[in-house]
């Protein structure tokens, strides 16, 4: 089993789709009619094209990467600018850019781009820059260096306003670095420089913007405080208890109590049809599937590879984590979808290209 | 190692998850479970009050009142057919017409769904009397939205409608919802998050009927912001009158501060029609008409400036041509040669020097001048008065006009740039698109040397939105002092083409345009400022396929006239 984690993951993957699947056709039913048919239909055309991308990704050696990572992530800061840009323009956050039929968030393509570059940074350092000491030059280069290219996009992000993506990107950077040798006590510095910065940070928000903070931070507290959805997801999930009431049963989502379960609580009507016993193997997966990227990652025989691997795991984890978390009310709304199951073109393909670079690594190792 | 630990921190993180659901799921499942089977959580949103909007006066354009609207909460109703029939009977209402809107309308077993909107108040107590007998019916207090004035600055205020997907998708962090009401065009939209204020609403339990058992959470609705325009209401009646029948639009600006002051587009819409939406008649002519009675041609019209680009014309040749001076003349004999192609002028001028061939708007003297700018020089300059680039002004859906370029031609039309190409180029023919905001800022540039973004919100929430945005020009400030001496020829001479502006007192300077149109008459013109010493105001008046300018100087007079007698100009 363990010489072959890619078959585990692809096992893994393909599992998610069908629960993805079976979910998605089950919350497009609306009072036992198939309200949402062209929701399901474009997710499964989204998911052809994950396939063909991953497929794609894996037959490459994942070493050819290295030259796309810079392009790539100059694309996606220049695409998450002009897409504050045009969103200046039009009033109100525009996180959207189409090409005629076709429209994707660059903020997923950042994802995808930042661990490519951060990836290729730390492997081409060496100890002598990561461990360095304080005050000498190789701080900046191991430290600063790859924090600002994060940075960027994190403020990016920021402006539009996304704080979901923008934490994920920061976990994104945290794993990697930890993972390439960085001193412990740098990254627990910086966690303990943001910590301290962040009430300068929200005193210099203008109010218009602090509300504006709030209303992503619990977008569903708008005409409640008390958090309609999150109540409302949290009856469903509960009210699946150990068994749950039944594929295409579930009477909360079914009644469309929950606007967005489709997209980000998707994962409320998972638990509100199969249970704890659902929820449970659906966790499990998600924790196999993570044990297993992070084990190509230690099987690599690069550094550049074992840090592209980590990052995808990072990537997976942490949208997984999330958003289970904000389903049961234990983490704030940020709109992270769950991975390989919540509705949305750009978040699966990416998720997919990401598996697909995993596939490469392990083929390789 | 780390890798070791790494996976064992997010391994503690599956499991704090893991804990997380057996709460939720096992110990806490029961509870829950009967909460969904009893449904008993239910939402009653509280619309807020919309921002109001005024003019530069202080006068009320846009009001709210109170409407008393009849509602079906889906999951209270028992007896479909008889609670449909008494509420048809009350509303004198067809059952079945309630049942399609019931249907229609419904969202889930909690929303309430609108049958009736704006009920008289009678019925409104008739409803409230015997409630008992209609289960599931509820009497709701909203606020309507109203346009007293109707049709007037209706492209400038813009109107209300229910919010659509691509709206939605791009507004849902910021509060927007399903079946919100937004703006749609004009300030309406522009404005809307200004205005909308916050929805507010009671989050309650109920028992198995219906009856609220407790408050689990209110959160009131705050108002949304009042909004001051810099519109002036009493010349905004004057110009959409004016314009009224025809198809075209009128713009007056502040040069200085780039105040808008009048904004018309004919045909206009009146919102009111949006928010009653009982008027078919009126709302298929205002979506489906080739007249487009919604499109804002002051602001999102394209159209060739024809003779009033002839100001670009000259500042292009003053900068290639140093040897050019206002005393050069050329002789008009109604037509000239340019490559294998004759290019007429409107009329045989004779002898012209550039004021007179101003004032005439000789076509052959603005030939010569743009042949010796040549095409790339015009387009720069043009680029400097501000053409092809969105003015900025806050309305949705601008439109930038166009410039063409040489190596535009060669990609777009794969041909080579033509002298045939520069001569039209040069009377703003051919490939020259600008809007008639665009032209009215470029007047307003010539008369202060300062290229201003135009606005129509002066305050927001009592707030001034602060200094005007202006840049310098990049051009010699005697081109400039030229420029505006020769654009009084054509109010001042007799022979002008604009001569119907001569009204005593306001010193006008302009230019007239004539644009052909292919198949079709032409467009009329004229765009201009004043007073010619310390200018305050530029305008531009365009009437589509008028034939000539001739009505759209008259029109300007008009207006100008009009303003001028009531204190305003």
């Amino acid at each position: 089993m363990s010489s072959r984690p890619q078959k585990i993951i692809v096992l893994i993957l393909f599992l998610f789709l069908a629960f993805g699947i079976i979910c998605l056709y089950s919350s497009c039913h609306q009072k036992g009619i198939f309200a949402k048919q062209d929701i399901f239909v474009k997710q499964l055309l989204w998911m052809g094209v994950g396939l063909g991308v991953m497929a794609l990704v894996a037959l490459q050696d994942y070493r050819k990467l290295r030259w796309s990572s810079i392009p790539l992530y100059v694309l996606s800061v220049a695409t998450l600018a002009q897409v504050l840009f045009s969103g200046r323009a039009i009033m109100g956050a525009q996180r959207w850019i189409s090409l005629g039929e076709f429209s994707f968030q660059p903020s997923e393509i950042g994802k995808f781009a930042l661990i490519l570059v951060l990836a290729q940074y730390f492997s081409s350092k060496g100890p002598q820059d990561l461990q360095a000491d304080l005050g000498s030059a190789g701080v900046s280069r191991g430290l600063l260096a790859p924090l600002s290219l994060t940075l960027l996009p994190v403020a990016l992000v920021l402006l539009q306003p996304d704080l979901g993506t923008a934490v994920v990107y920061l976990f994104i950077f945290l794993s990697i670095a930890f993972l390439a040798g960085i001193r412990v006590r740098y990254l627990a510095g910086l966690i303990l420089a943001a910590g301290a910065f962040m009430p300068v940070f929200w005193h210099f928000l203008k109010d218009y913007q602090k509300s504006r903070l709030m209303v992503f931070l619990n977008p569903n507290s708008d005409p409640l405080g008390a958090g309609y959805t999150i109540i409302q997801s949290k009856i469903a999930i509960g009210s699946g208890r150990l068994f749950g009431k039944g594929w295409m049963s579930g009477t909360q989502s079914q009644l469309n109590f929950l606007a967005e379960r489709h997209t980000d609580f998707i994962f409320s009507v998972w638990g509100e049809e199969w249970g704890f016993l659902g929820s449970l193997v659906l966790v499990v997966l998600y924790a196999l599937l993570v044990i297993m990227i992070l084990r190509v990652s230690d099987m690599s025989r690069d550094l550049y590879g074992r840090l592209l691997a980590a990052g995808v795991a990072a990537l997976i984890f942490f949208h997984a984590f999330i958003n289970l978390a904000m389903n049961i009310g234990m983490c704030p709304v940020v709109g992270l979808p769950l991975p390989f199951m919540s509705y949305g073109g750009s978040s699966l393909v990416i998720n997919m290209a990401a598996i697909g670079i995993v596939l490469s690594i392990a083929r390789q190792k | 190692m780390r890798t070791r630990i790494y996976t064992l921190s997010l391994l503690a993180c599956f499991s704090i998850l893991t804990a997380g659901l057996l709460v939720v799921q096992l110990v806490k499942g029961g509870r829950y479970h009967e909460l969904a089977l009893r449904n008993t959580i239910r939402l009653i949103p509280e619309e807020p009050y919309r921002g109001r909007v005024f003019d530069r006066t202080g006068a009320l354009i846009v009001d709210n009142a109170l409407s008393f609207d009849a509602v079906i909460i889906p999951q209270e109703l028992k007896d479909r057919t008889s609670v449909f029939a008494e509420l048809g009977r009350i509303l004198s209402l067809d059952a079945r017409e309630i049942e399609r809107r019931y249907d229609r309308g419904y969202l889930n077993p909690f929303t309430p769904v609108l049958i009736a909107e704006g009920v008289t108040k009678i019925m409104a107590i008739r409803l409230e009397e015997e409630k008992l007998d209609l289960p599931g019916v509820a009497v709701e207090l909203n606020s309507r939205r109203i346009y007293p004035f109707a049709k007037t600055a209706a492209h400038v205020l813009g109107y209300m409608g229910e919010i659509d997907k691509s709206r939605i998708t791009r507004l849902k962090d910021y509060g927007y919802d399903i079946k919100d009401r937004v703006g749609y065009s004009g300030i309406e939209e522009r404005l809307d998050l200004v205005m909308r204020g916050e929805k507010g609403g009671r989050q309650i339990e109920v028992d198995n009927r219906g009856r609220q058992v407790r408050l689990l959470g209110y959160k009131p609705p705050v108002a949304g912001e009042d909004v001051t325009l810099t519109i002036d209401l009493e010349l905004q009646q004057v110009s959409d009158r004016l314009l009224e029948g025809k198809r075209g639009a009128v713009v007056v600006m502040d040069v200085d501060t780039g105040d808008v002051v009048v904004l018309s587009s004919s045909p206009a819409f009146d919102p009111n029609v949006f928010v009653t939406r009982t008027d078919r008649h009126a709302l298929n002519y205002y979506l489906n008409s080739e007249d487009a009675p919604l499109f804002n041609r002051a602001v999102s019209g394209q159209f060739p400036p024809g003779s009033i680009f002839k100001v670009v014309t000259v500042e292009a040749a003053m900068r290639t041509d140093k040897q050019w001076t206002p005393s050069t003349s050329f002789l008009c004999h109604g037509q000239m040669k340019v490559g294998n192609r004759f290019f007429k002028c409107w009329d045989v001028h004779g002898t012209q020097d550039f004021r007179a061939a101003m004032a005439h708007s000789c076509d052959i003297y603005f030939y010569r001048m743009g042949l010796s700018a040549g095409p790339d020089q015009m387009a720069r300059t043009a680029q400097e008065f501000g053409l092809a680039s969105a003015t900025g002004i806050d309305l949705p859906a601008e439109a930038s006009g166009f410039i063409p370029s040489r190596m535009w031609k060669r990609l777009a039309k794969r041909e080579g740039w033509y002298d045939g190409d520069t001569a039209n180029f040069s009377i703003g023919q051919g490939f020259v698109l600008t809007t008639p905001l665009q032209l009215t800022r470029m007047m307003a540039s010539i008369a202060t040397g300062f290229l201003v973004q135009p606005r129509l919100c002066a305050k927001a929430g009592g707030e001034d939105l602060g200094e005007p945005l202006r840049r310098p020009l990049k051009m010699d400030a005697r081109h400039l002092e030229l420029l505006r001496q020769s654009l009084r020829g054509p109010v001042s001479l007799a022979s002008g083409t604009a001569h119907a502006l001569n009204i005593a007192g306001l010193e006008i300077c302009a230019k007239t345009g004539t644009a052909q149109v292919q198949g079709s008459e032409s467009h009329g013109w004229v765009a201009g400022f004043f007073p010619l010493r310390s200018p305050r105001y530029a305008f531009c008046v365009l009437l589509e396929n008028a034939g000539t300018s001739h009505y759209a100087v008259g029109l300007a007079r008009e207006l100008l006239e009009e303003g001028q007698r009531r204190g305003k100009l």
